[in-house]
């Protein structure tokens, strides 16, 4: 009988601990810290029809699947034990390699060459656009060729073994372009190369741990960079920028922590000291400040922070993923986006007096697209390829 | 609804329990038949109402076969049999027939009959074999018919056995209903089991199949032998643990009712030979077959003409059960080949060589389910030729840690009662008795695979169980 009684109590309080999500649920007792980047779907309103298709209950399955009691705990305990044990990060294309550095699968296949759009390709497109600088140059615009840094390339030995290839190519994109490139003296700016020469001992500073794309600080200093590019190339004076201090801190601003947040653990990636500058745009009334448009992907939202565009241009455009058009006016809301394909983009190009092209580990494939812009100036200066 | 949905796991299957527990016993059937049709009418809220019409005709009918004798008798059971499975048959082979039909007219150069492909309602094999088992049991004067209406609906409606199983004879449900053994120990026995079913599904079943859903979408010629392996091994494994770990929750959530559901596998990858891993496999299915389909025809026959024509037949019903593919077709043409083979000679060889025999059986289950999965046949016969021959290393597949960890884990638990220490551990488990002090350990180990489970399917989801599908 004493048997029983204990078999029933323990019963009954395995299936109440096993309960608490679904008290939870209904009493909201404790508070959980909701996840981050995690968009839950709205619970199911019922009516006959919805149930008779089905559709009710899919909805429902779903809000509940979302909404049940200490569902971000429990989510955070799953990507915590994955993490220990696999290394796993629960970001899609995330993986974490040695070290605590964090990969995107995207930045690997391309250090890799798995995306290697071959040396022909390559050569063929960059003829193209070495005519189209000597052409644009005659017409006394800047065409600047830019790649920005891939995290890949800095940290090869920290990859994981999931994404390291038994037996690696040896041939990628941005070694046959840069290649290339200065063979066909393009006019082209390696942020990636230069940055790791001028900081061969403070990598972090650069790319970050934890960060998918450069650090605030990198993109600082590139900037710095390209503003005297375009000054040689155009023979001009622009703002400048002036750092007046670095401070290293273990405290990630914006977007130098833009990977680990994502993974919703209950023990976040351990922190790293990285360079952050004070800094200000120094300007005069002999400075000029070209309209100029930016074509890239997120890197160049760097400089739009840092306030690049803002300080050292009388107009600018930036051209995301040479789709969405975003501007001063688009980004403060009083317009909205445009798009590149119903815009009159090769005009907008040839109105302003600069453009900067960036191209990172996500994007160096566009090239070879016909939507992308080589094909598309090419075509405009020589129809039919003459 | 999926038992290892968030909402079957913390909202469903609590009430249902709850309120079940506590109300009288008198009334505890008419909770278990309302819970029932609640889960039904969830998964299929149009297809119910033909359920229950069939439900209906089949109770009348064999009441009515129950007063009848001789020939009338013979009748009465033919026309409950149509009734009960004539939706199932319409359903599930129409499309096939029509297939077949418009392939004849289009050589002929004729029109052909229009058709919108049904889609099979999910529970709708069960709930057949379940009527089947019930018509045939009271013709035999097995058992007598049910003695009330609603306590048929019971049966066919129990909800742990409603998506996928395990097949339960109408005999051995009744007798439980009418006494449930709901003890302490069938509670936490249950609990456990639903536990550790609910875990092999999310851990080592949703692993395996993911990766077997991306290798199988790759070339042959994409094909590594590493990779080609790994494929077929994760679908092995994934099979086995989504349906075992299906079949675990099921008995376990009717355990805690107090009802015993016939158990459907007995380590079957680790049995010495093809014709012992039938007997291990989805057990509560064969052992269908064997009495509804194979006895029926074998009869009192001493020929081995008569026998070997019902195994056939028999195991044809088994595999078309499955569907009418031809990869299914060469899938039953395959394990008959290698039966014939183990009744002829083969069999006598294995017995000589001891319990090393199970790696023969498992490699040649292994090849046989490349052809249970494939659609096309000359896809599967060029997928096992990688993985037979030499095929060198791409980088096209690759298996993470998590992918190893799982897949050793299905390795072990597969195969631990292959040894003894293995077959000692099991029946400790599975007692139905247990000491105090193992419950309370059992008890925590429990609740922790229960939250990491949990956990997991919170984080990335979890599919469908596969054999619902049939």
């Amino acid at each position: 009988m004493k048997q029983t009684t204990a078999k029933n109590w323990l019963f009954i309080i395995v299936a109440f601990v096993m309960l608490l999500p679904a008290l939870q649920y209904f009493t909201n007792t404790v508070v959980s810290k909701g996840l981050d980047n995690v968009k839950d779907p709205p619970d199911a309103t019922f009516n006959w029809d919805a149930w008779l298709t089905g559709e009710y209950q899919q909805q429902k399955l779903a809000y509940m699947s979302s909404a049940f009691g200490f569902r971000p705990d429990l989510v955070r305990l799953n990507n915590q034990l994955d993490y220990w044990a696999f290394s796993k990060i629960h970001v899609n294309r995330i993986f974490c390699g040695k070290k605590q550095h964090l990969f995107d699968s995207l930045v690997a296949e391309e250090y890799f060459g798995e995306d290697f759009l071959g040396d022909e390709v390559i050569t063929t497109q960059f003829l193209k656009l070495k005519r189209i600088e000597d052409t644009m140059k005659k017409l006394g615009k800047t065409i600047v060729f830019t790649y920005g840094p891939s995290k890949a390339y800095y940290y090869p030995e920290l990859l994981p073994p999931v994404l390291t290839p038994r037996h690696p190519r040896g041939v990628s994109n941005y070694r046959s372009m840069t290649r290339i490139g200065d063979s066909l003296k393009i006019h082209q700016i390696d942020f990636a190369r230069w940055l790791g020469v001028i900081s061969d001992t403070d990598k972090t500073s650069l790319i970050g741990r934890r960060g998918l794309h450069w650090t605030t600080y990198a993109a600082l200093l590139a900037a710095d960079s390209l503003i005297k590019y375009i000054e040689r190339d155009r023979g001009i004076t622009m703002p400048h920028i002036r750092i007046t201090a670095v401070h290293h801190s273990d405290s990630t601003r914006d977007h130098d922590d833009d990977l680990s947040s994502w993974g919703n653990l209950i023990f976040p990636l351990k922190k790293e000291v990285e360079a952050y500058a004070d800094y200000e745009y120094i300007s005069n009334d002999s400075c000029t400040k070209p309209k100029m448009v930016y074509i890239g992907d997120s890197y160049i939202r760097y400089w739009y922070h840092d306030g690049l565009m803002k300080n050292i241009n009388s107009d600018w455009e930036y051209w995301f993923y040479f789709n969405e058009i975003w501007n001063p006016k688009t980004l403060s809301g009083e317009e909205k986006l445009h798009y590149v394909k119903d815009y009159d983009w090769i005009n907008a190009i040839l109105k302003a007096d600069c453009t900067v092209v960036m191209l990172t580990t996500f994007n160096l494939n566009f090239i070879r697209l016909p939507a992308f812009y080589i094909d598309g100036l090419y075509d405009h200066f020589y129809p039919g390829g003459k | 609804m999926s038992f290892a949905s968030i909402i079957c796991i913390f909202f469903f299957l609590p009430v249902c329990l709850i309120i079940y527990y506590l109300a009288d016993k008198q009334y505890r059937n008419s909770v278990l038949l309302a819970a029932s049709l609640v889960f039904c009418a969830w998964g299929a809220p149009r297809f119910i109402f033909q359920l229950l019409a069939v439900a209906t005709a089949v109770h009348w009918l064999v009441k009515g076969m129950a007063k009848a004798e001789g020939k009338k008798r013979t009748l009465w059971l033919w026309l409950s049999l149509l009734a009960g499975s004539g939706l199932f048959l319409f359903v599930k082979y129409a499309n096939f027939f029509i297939l077949g039909l418009n392939k004849v007219l289009h050589r002929q150069a004729a029109a052909p009959v229009t058709w919108m492909e049904i889609v099979i309602p999910v529970g709708l094999s069960w709930f057949t074999f379940s009527a089947i088992s019930y018509i045939v049991d009271v013709y035999r004067r097995s058992c007598p018919p049910a003695p009330n209406y609603w306590e048929l609906l019971l049966y066919f409606f129990f909800f742990p056995k409603f998506l996928a199983g395990p097949v339960t004879p109408f005999r051995d449900f009744a007798g439980q209903v009418q006494a449930a053994n709901d003890t302490p120990d069938n509670r936490l026995a249950g609990l456990y089991r639903f536990c550790i079913g609910l875990a092999k599904k999310v851990f080592i079943a949703t692993v395996m199949g993911r990766a077997a859903a991306a290798i199988f979408v790759l070339t042959p010629a994409q094909l590594t032998t590493e990779t080609a392996w790994l494929g077929a091994l994760s679908y092995a494994f994934e099979l086995y643990f989504d349906f075992s770990g299906y079949t675990d929750m099921a008995i376990g959530i009717a355990l805690m009712l107090g009802l015993r559901l016939p158990e459907n596998f007995d380590s079957p990858y680790a049995a010495p030979s093809l014709t012992e891993f039938w007997r291990r496999w989805h057990m509560s299915l064969m052992n269908w077959v064997k009495e509804y389909v194979y006895s029926p025809l074998v009869g009192n026959a001493n020929s081995n003409l008569r026998i070997y024509a019902s195994l056939a037949v028999a195991g044809v019903a088994a595999g078309i059960w499955h569907g009418t593919t031809k990869g299914l077709v060469v899938w039953m043409a395959y394990n008959m080949l290698f039966l014939l083979a183990e009744r002829l000679f083969l069999g006598r060889l294995l017995a000589k060589l001891g319990r090393i025999t199970f790696v023969y059986t498992f490699l040649v289950v292994v090849v046989g389910w490349i052809f249970f999965r494939a659609q096309y046949v000359k896809a599967a016969v060029a997928y096992v030729g990688r993985m037979f021959t030499w095929q060198p290393v791409n980088e096209l597949w690759r298996g993470d840690t998590e992918f190893y960890f799982m897949l050793i884990a299905a390795f072990v638990f597969s195969f631990f009662s292959v040894v003894g220490v293995g077959r000692r551990l099991q029946d400790k488990l599975f007692a139905t008795e247990l000491p105090m002090k193992r419950h309370y350990v059992l008890a925590a180990v429990m609740v922790i695979l229960f939250f990491l489970s949990v956990g997991r399917i919170a984080s990335t989801g979890v599919g469908e169980f596969i054999y619902s599908k049939f």
